[in-house]
């Protein structure tokens, strides 16, 4: 699953001379284990991205259409899904090919991850940065006999995976 | 990938097909909403096409959308089968109870309960899917509320189902079955229908249009979808009890309605403009185009219910839900759908091995596009057409409807021949071309 998002808008309470710290603070409280928030301001919050980092959140700012901006808090840690057979992950060798993947439309990764494999070495490491986590490759991956792991980065927006290559 | 989900889609056509030729060939009329003719088409075509292309749907997509794999697959084929038997049933009763079949229409009970079996079997299949995931977002949510409504669908249409064949007896269940029909229609076009078209359509827009999702379980409409569905259940309880309590509560339901509509709207607008594909595809604009639909049907059912005097109000607004909104929608999706699964099916086993064509080289929009045009622009005369009374017009927007039905289901069926894809890889080594209505290489995850 993809990082959930409660989302808080600002601008009203801006709009209105008011002082929106306590409900960012407030809407932080009632965030669940593993949901982020998403800010929504008229101005990048600048001292609120250290409070949040010391609470352990991580952001990623995006400029809306009109100059406002939406900020995305996430937690830090994501948790790491793999295949079996793939708990090793960690001690794998450097991955010898990296793509970012995340702005092509699906399913253009999938074919294109599939068609690098083909041309590696059993036992040669890839790493891809995709905007999802790829639920239809998953199954195809195993069906060649590669393994895999990956996860979410910290703002729940990409999802990383390394794949090693099958005999 | 389900095995059997391109067979639900297909019965699922054949439904549609099949409602729409008998309202054009004089079936049913515009007079008696709740003549049994009437009631055996409206069943056809919101069981038969638009509950089965949910189901269909479901059992594919709600894996992907909680990221598992489908819990009690090999229900799926016997739902089925108690699905069209039970349609099957159903709608022979109704024609019994017209006067159209020389038939027992105790029929029309067991009916009713393989269709209550078949429903049972999708619940039981979606719900465990769902609920084995320790969070799920807005989608899975909406998608399990929406089951509640569906269960109480089926009881209503149960209960109404045994009194009209006669075997069941309750005189105050008889005297008010006039009044709980609307909450029937609304539960299962409303309440499980569009609760689950909204829940699964934020997760289908955002991956579409490669935009941000707007999926956290803090949604002001997870709140509001229970709370209409409350006050729906709670109208139908006091119905019973006190007639103008009753009325204010649907109000009540229905004008939350109408702001999850308004939310939703709000939501995809922000979705299309945060998006990152700037040239969207044609099943991204005829969703947008059937959320239009569900607008101008949500602003007509809060008029039809705040001033009931007008019947026509009413009976278009749910023509507009089932065939602007749902229908409409339907289409669209099932014109990615259809492409994509076959595109997996067929070129997984080979692909990044040998060259293979692209998802939308399954398809060739220009021949759909104008029919998707002439089918929402008659479903707009169909609205005119209840409104001002007139058979005729209404007969004749449903005939323009089933032609551009009939063309869309021809591109389905190319796109699962591949026969728009270049000759050069159409079938390479080691692909195999799929069967037309069933998955047979089955994908394990």
């Amino acid at each position: 699953m993809g990082l959930e998002f409660k989302e808080l808008d600002v601008r009203p309470i801006l709009a209105a001379g008011g002082e929106p710290f306590q409900a960012i603070m407030a809407a932080v409280e009632e965030l669940e284990p593993g949901q982020g928030l998403t800010l929504l301001a008229p101005f990048q919050p600048q001292p609120l991205y250290s409070v949040m980092q010391r609470m352990g959140f991580l952001h990623q700012v995006n400029r809306l259409e009109g100059g406002d901006f939406e900020v995305r808090f996430s937690p830090r840690a994501t948790e790491v899904i793999t295949s079996d057979g793939a708990q090793d992950a960690g001690s794998w060798p450097e991955p010898t090919r990296s793509f970012h993947l995340s702005d092509l439309a699906p399913p253009q990764p999938m074919v294109r991850i599939l068609s690098e494999l083909e041309t590696m070495a059993p036992g040669e490491v890839l790493f891809a940065v995709l905007a999802k986590e790829p639920l239809f490759l998953f199954p195809e991956l195993v069906k060649r006999g590669h393994r895999w792991a990956g996860n979410f980065d910290s703002t729940g927006t990409e999802f990383r995976i390394m794949i090693r290559r099958g005999a | 990938m389900s095995r059997w989900t391109m067979t639900y889609f297909s019965a699922s056509i054949a439904f549609l097909l099949s409602g729409l030729v008998s309202i054009g060939s004089g079936y049913g009329t515009l007079s008696a909403v709740d003549a049994p003719d009437n009631l055996a088409i409206i069943h056809l075509i919101v069981i038969g096409w638009l509950g089965l292309l949910f189901c269909g749907a479901l059992l594919q997509f709600v894996p992907v959308l909680s990221a598992t794999h489908l819990r009690l697959p090999w229900l799926a084929a016997p739902a089925l089968l108690a699905l069209c038997l039970g349609l099957g049933l159903l709608t022979m009763g109704f024609l019994a109870l017209g006067g159209r079949l020389p038939i027992d229409a105790t029929i029309m009970s067991v009916g009713g309960m393989l269709l209550g079996i078949g429903f049972l079997c999708i619940m039981a299949m979606l719900a465990t899917t769902i609920v084995a995931q320790r969070a799920f977002g807005i989608s899975g949510f909406l998608v399990l509320v929406g089951l509640c409504a569906l269960g109480v669908t089926i009881v209503l249409g149960n209960m109404f189902a045994s009194l009209l064949a006669g075997v069941l007896d309750i005189p105050l269940l008889a005297t008010h079955l006039a009044e709980l029909a609307p909450y029937h229609a609304g539960l299962g076009i409303l309440g499980w229908m569009t609760v689950t078209a909204i829940g699964v359509s934020y997760r289908l827009f955002a991956m579409f249009m490669l935009a941000p999702e707007r999926t956290g379980a803090r949604n002001p409409i997870a709140i509001a979808v229970p709370c209409a569905l409350a006050a729906l259940f709670s109208a139908i309880g006091l119905r019973f009890l006190d007639a103008a309590w009753a009325q204010t509560v649907t109000i009540v339901a229905v004008i939350l309605l109408a702001l999850i509509v308004g939310l939703y709207g709000q939501d995809v607008w922000r979705m299309f403009k945060a998006r990152r594909r700037k040239t969207l595809e044609l099943n991204s604009w005829t969703g947008l185009a059937a959320l239009g639909f569900l607008a101008l049907a949500a602003m007509l059912l809060v008029g039809a219910v705040s001033f009931s005097t007008n019947m026509a109000l009413a009976t278009a607004a749910f023509y507009l839900l089932i065939m602007g909104w749902l229908t409409g929608l339907g289409l669209g999706q099932l014109y990615k759908i259809i492409p994509f699964l076959t595109w997996l099916e067929t070129y997984g086993p080979v692909m990044g091995r040998r060259e293979v064509p692209r998802v939308q080289d399954l398809v060739d929009e220009r021949h759909a596009r104008p029919w998707f045009g002439t089918f929402y622009v008659s479903v707009l005369v169909g609205a005119a057409a209840i409104l001002f009374g007139s058979d005729p017009l209404f007969r004749a927007a449903t005939w323009i409807q089933c032609a551009a039905v009939a063309a869309l289901a021809l591109e389905y069926l190319r796109a699962r021949r591949l026969s728009y894809a270049p000759l050069h890889v159409r079938l390479p080594p080691g692909a195999v071309r799929p069967h037309t209505i069933c998955v047979t290489t089955q994908t394990k995850e």
